[in-house]
C-alpha cells in the first residue's frame, strides 16, 4: 500500500477482515473477501491516485479530462457484456460506508452535494434501456470518482441523481468550499469528456444540474448500509428544481461560509415559487444560483 | 418421456444453491462419485467456475471419458498434481496447491474503472484427498480438511471431495453434505445407488436413489408414474417375419426386434409392484396387435371391470379394429360386445368358452395375442388349480403351433408361476427398488432396466433405461 494513502477512510489495508493481503501468480496485492475479487498492490495504488483527494477543481485542458474521456470509452464498449459495477465504485461505497460507521456521535456535519441528468424522463424515450442505462452508469461513476477527488463520499445513486456529502476534514479544506469544486469539475467532466466521448458510441449530450447545502445530518442504518437524513438532504433536494441546465444551486448556509471570489459567481435567487422557510427564522431560506458562463 | 438426459436429484441442486459449501461423495471405485460431480458442476455452471484438482488425470483423459464436461470444465482448470513431481507425502505442497489452484481462479482486478462482468465462483472438485490424507495424521487430516473447507467458504465457492476410504469421519463431521454411492448385483445385473446421508438445510425425501451411469451420465431413476397428457391415435411397429412388435420401440430395442413368433412370454411381478406396472407394457402391445387388424385374447383379473380396459384402450384406436379384442372377465353387470362373462361358471366350463373364443378369433388366421394373469384364476379357482395349469399348458401349446403370442403373468407364491418359469421362452420379471420400479429379462438374461410411462407421443409407451 503506498505510504500517501495513511488517511482514514483511504487506509483500506488496515481492513484486514476484508482486504487480505495475498500473493496470486507472484504478484502482492489484496484478496477483497467481500467482492470476492484480487486486486494487485500497484493496480490499487494507482486507482486510489485517483480518487484520494485533489484541491483544484478540472479544466478543459486538465489531463484527467482526458483520462475521463478514456474511462468512458472503455465503458461505453463493454457496457452490454460487463453488467456489474466498477471495482472503484464499490471501493467508494465501501469508503463512505466506512467513514460515516466510524462517526461517533451519529451526526456528520457535512455539505450535501446533489446532481442530476436534467430531462432524463427525454432521454429514456430516445434510448434503448441497455443505452441508458450505460449512460446513467458512466454518469455515475465520473461523478463518483470526482466527489472522491474532491474530499467528499458517494451517499446513494438515486436513478440519474447522485447524492454525495463532504464533511468537515481538517487535511483537506472546507467541506462547502470542496462541494463547490466538485460541481464545478462536474460540469467540466459532463462537456469536456462524456458529451466529447458519448456521440461515437450513440449516446446524446447531456447537461446536469447540482444543489449543495451544508449542516448537520443524522446517521442512520437502513439494513446493514449507513444512510444520512435530516434537513440539509432534504433542502437540496427540494433546491434542485430552481437550477437550470448547466447550473449549480446553493444555500444560503453554503453560499455565507464560502471565499468572496467564490461567492461572486452566485446570485440570489428572486424565484417566487422558492418559497420554503427556514425552520430556525420563519423566514424565506435563501438560495443563490450559479452566474452565466461561471461554471 | 424426455430421454434427454435428466439429473433427478433435485435435494441436491437445492443444497447447493442454497448457499452450502461443502459436500463429501464417498464411495468404492467405479461406483460413480466422479460422474456425479460432473453432473452437479454442469447444474451450475452459470453460478461456479468449475476447478477439478486430481492425481492423475489429464484433460485429455478426462474429455476422453466424459466429453460433456468440455463446456463447464476449462483445461485450465483440470489442476494435475502428480506423485512424481510433488511427492505426495508432502502434504503442505499439496495444500499450497490446491489453495493456489482456487486463488488463482479468483477474479482479478485488472481495470478498477470498467463495469466488471459477472464473477464465478469456484466450484472445486478434489480427486486428490485420499492420496494426501493417507499419510497424515489425524491432527494434521483434521487441520487440513478445516483448511480446505475454509477456502470454499473464503472464495464464496464449493467445494467436493471424493474418498474411497471407509473411515471419513472427520470428514463427514465438518462438511456440510454426505452422500456415498454404492453398488449392489441381482442376478448378473448391477444397482447402483446413491445413499444421501446428510445434506444441511434440506428435508431429505428420498434418501435412498438408485440411479444409472447409461451413455457415461449420473441419471436417477424416478419412481414409476402414468401421467396422461394428450391423446394420438397409436402409430403401430411393424411385426417382422420372426417376431411381433412389442409396441413400444424400446423394449423391441432390448429384445432385437420384439417377442418371437409362436413365443410364451412368462411376466413375473412381485406382490409389492403395483400392478399397473403392467400397463406400459401391455397396452403397447395389445395396442400394435389391435390397430394391425390382428384379433387380441385377455383373461382379466377377478376383480377388474372389463369396461375400465376397454375404455382404457379406445382412444388409441379405431372403434372398429377394436372388435377383434375379447377379454374373459367380469362386466358388473353391463353387457359389452368385448366382454365373455365368466362370472357363476366353474373353470372348465370357462375353459371351453375360452376355447371356442380362441377358434372364432382365429377364423381369419391371423396372429393372435393371448394374456392371462394366472395368478388370478389360481386365486378365482381355488380347487381346480391342475385343471388350471393344464389349461394353460394348453393354451401355450395352441400358440406355438399357431405361430401366436401368449404372455403368461404370474407371482411368486402361485403354482402358475414355476410352471410358468418352465415353459415359457422370455422370463421377465417386474420388482421394486426402494421405490423404483425394475424389470430384468432372467431367461436369457439380457436386461435390467428401470421402466417409466409415457404418454408423451399420445399414447401409452414404455421408457426404459438399462440399469448400468
Amino acid at each position: 500500500m503506498s505510504s500517501k494513502l495513511t488517511m482514514f477512510p483511504y487506509n483500506i489495508a488496515e481492513d484486514t477482515a476484508r482486504f487480505q493481503p495475498s500473493v496470486i501468480d507472484s504478484e502482492k496485492g489484496y484478496y477483497d473477501t467481500i467482492e470476492k475479487k484480487f486486486i494487485t498492490s500497484s493496480t490499487l495504488d494507482s486507482l486510489m491516485d485517483i480518487l484520494i483527494p485533489q484541491k483544484n477543481y478540472f479544466e478543459k485542458r486538465d489531463q484527467r479530462i482526458n483520462q475521463s474521456i478514456n474511462r468512458i470509452r472503455r465503458n461505453l464498449s463493454v457496457y452490454q457484456k460487463n453488467p456489474g459495477d466498477s471495482y472503484a465504485q464499490v471501493l467508494l461505497k465501501y469508503l463512505s460506508s466506512r467513514f460515516l460507521v466510524s462517526q461517533s456521535q451519529n451526526m456528520v456535519d457535512a455539505a450535501v452535494l446533489i446532481v442530476d441528468i436534467v430531462e432524463s424522463t427525454k432521454l429514456a424515450t430516445k434510448l434503448s434501456p441497455e443505452e441508458l442505462s450505460s449512460l446513467v452508469r458512466v454518469f455515475s461513476q465520473e461523478m463518483s470518482i470526482l466527489i472522491s477527488a474532491h474530499a467528499g463520499f458517494v451517499l446513494k445513486y438515486s436513478g440519474d441523481a447522485v447524492i454525495a456529502y463532504f464533511p468537515q476534514l481538517e487535511q483537506y479544506g472546507d467541506k462547502e468550499e470542496n462541494a463547490i469544486m466538485c460541481g464545478k469539475s462536474m460540469h467540466a467532466i459532463i462537456q469536456h469528456a462524456l458529451n466529447s466521448a458519448g456521440p461515437d458510441f450513440a449516446i446524446p449530450k447531456i447537461q446536469i444540474r447540482v444543489s449543495i447545502d451544508c449542516g448537520k445530518d443524522r446517521i442512520v442504518f437502513l439494513g446493514t448500509e449507513p444512510d444520512l437524513i435530516g434537513h440539509t438532504i432534504t433542502i437540496s433536494s427540494k433546491m434542485i428544481r430552481f437550477a437550470k441546465p448547466g447550473q449549480m444551486v446553493i444555500g444560503e448556509n453554503t453560499y455565507i461560509n464560502i471565499p468572496a471570489e467564490l461567492q461572486q459567481g452566485f446570485v440570489k435567487s428572486d424565484d417566487k415559487n422558492w418559497n420554503y422557510a427556514d425552520p430556525e427564522t420563519g423566514k424565506i431560506y435563501p438560495i443563490y444560483i450559479s452566474k452565466t458562463g461561471e461554471l | 418421456m424426455d430421454k434427454k438426459n435428466k439429473f433427478g436429484l433435485p435435494d441436491l441442486d437445492k443444497f447447493i444453491q442454497i448457499g452450502n459449501r461443502s459436500l463429501l461423495i464417498k464411495g468404492r471405485s467405479g461406483t460413480g462419485k466422479e460422474t456425479l460431480c460432473f453432473e452437479l458442476a454442469r447444474n451450475n455452471m452459470k453460478d461456479y467456475n468449475v476447478i477439478f484438482i486430481t492425481r492423475n488425470q489429464t484433460d485429455t483423459v478426462l474429455y476422453r471419458r466424459y466429453p460433456w464436461i468440455k463446456d463447464f470444465v476449462q483445461s485450465s482448470n483440470i489442476v494435475e498434481i502428480s506423485s512424481a513431481e510433488s511427492g505426495m507425502a508432502d502434504h503442505s505442497f499439496v495444500l499450497a496447491a490446491v489453495a493456489n489452484a482456487v486463488a488463482n481462479s479468483s477474479k482479478k482486478v485488472t481495470d478498477p474503472f470498467l463495469s466488471s462482468e459477472v464473477v464465478k465462483k469456484p466450484f472445486i472438485i478434489l480427486d486428490i484427498w485420499d492420496s494426501v490424507s493417507r499419510e497424515m495424521n489425524l491432527i494434521d487430516k483434521m487441520r487440513a480438511e478445516k483448511l480446505l473447507t475454509s477456502l470454499a467458504e473464503k472464495y464464496d465457492g464449493f467445494i467436493i471431495f471424493l474418498s474411497e476410504q471407509t473411515d471419513t469421519a472427520s470428514l463427514e463431521y465438518l462438511v456440510d453434505g454426505v452422500i456415498e454411492t454404492a453398488q449392489q448385483y441381482y442376478k448378473t445385473y448391477r444397482i447402483r445407488e446413491a445413499l444421501l446421508e446428510k445434506l444441511k438445510g434440506v428435508q431429505i425425501r428420498q434418501p435412498k436413489v438408485p440411479f444409472t451411469l447409461q451413455n457415461g451420465r449420473f441419471s436417477a431413476f424416478s419412481r414409476l408414474k402414468n401421467q396422461k397428457q394428450t391423446t394420438s391415435k397409436f402409430v403401430p411397429l411393424p411385426n417382422s417375419d420372426s417376431k411381433f412388435s412389442t409396441g413400444n420401440a424400446d423394449l423391441d430395442s432390448k429384445l432385437g426386434g420384439g417377442f418371437k413368433r409362436g413365443a410364451v412370454i412368462g411376466i413375473e411381478i412381485d406382490r409389492d409392484v403395483d400392478r399397473f406396472a403392467l400397463v406400459p407394457l401391455l397396452a403397447p402391445l395389445t395396442l400394435n396387435f389391435i390397430s394391425q387388424d390382428n384379433p387380441v385374447l385377455i383373461s382379466s383379473s377377478a376383480d377388474q371391470d372389463v369396461n375400465a380396459i376397454v375404455n382404457y384402450l379406445l382412444p388409441y384406436v379405431d372403434s372398429e379394429k377394436i372388435k377383434n379384442m375379447k377379454i374373459y372377465g367380469h362386466g358388473f353387470g353391463e353387457p359389452s360386445e368385448y366382454i365373455i362373462e365368466r362370472e357363476g361358471v366353474d373353470f372348465e366350463a370357462s375353459h371351453d368358452r375360452w376355447a371356442k373364443t380362441y377358434d372364432i378369433l382365429k377364423t381369419r388366421k391371423k396372429p393372435l395375442l393371448m394374456s392371462v394373469d394366472y395368478s388370478f384364476i389360481e386365486l378365482a379357482y381355488p380347487a381346480q388349480g391342475k385343471i388350471v395349469l393344464k389349461a394353460m399348458i394348453e393354451n401355450s401349446r395352441n400358440t406355438r403351433h399357431n405361430r401366436d403370442l401368449m404372455i403368461i403373468v404370474s407371482r411368486p407364491g402361485f403354482e402358475s408361476l414355476e410352471v410358468m418359469k418352465s415353459i415359457c421362452d422370455l422370463h421377465l420379471r417386474i420388482f421394486d427398488h426402494e421405490g423404483t420400479t425394475f424389470i430384468a429379462s432372467l431367461k436369457p438374461q439380457m436386461f435390467l432396466c428401470n421402466m417409466q410411462s409415457s404418454f408423451e407421443i399420445g399414447y401409452p409407451q414404455l421408457i426404459l433405461e438399462d440399469s448400468v
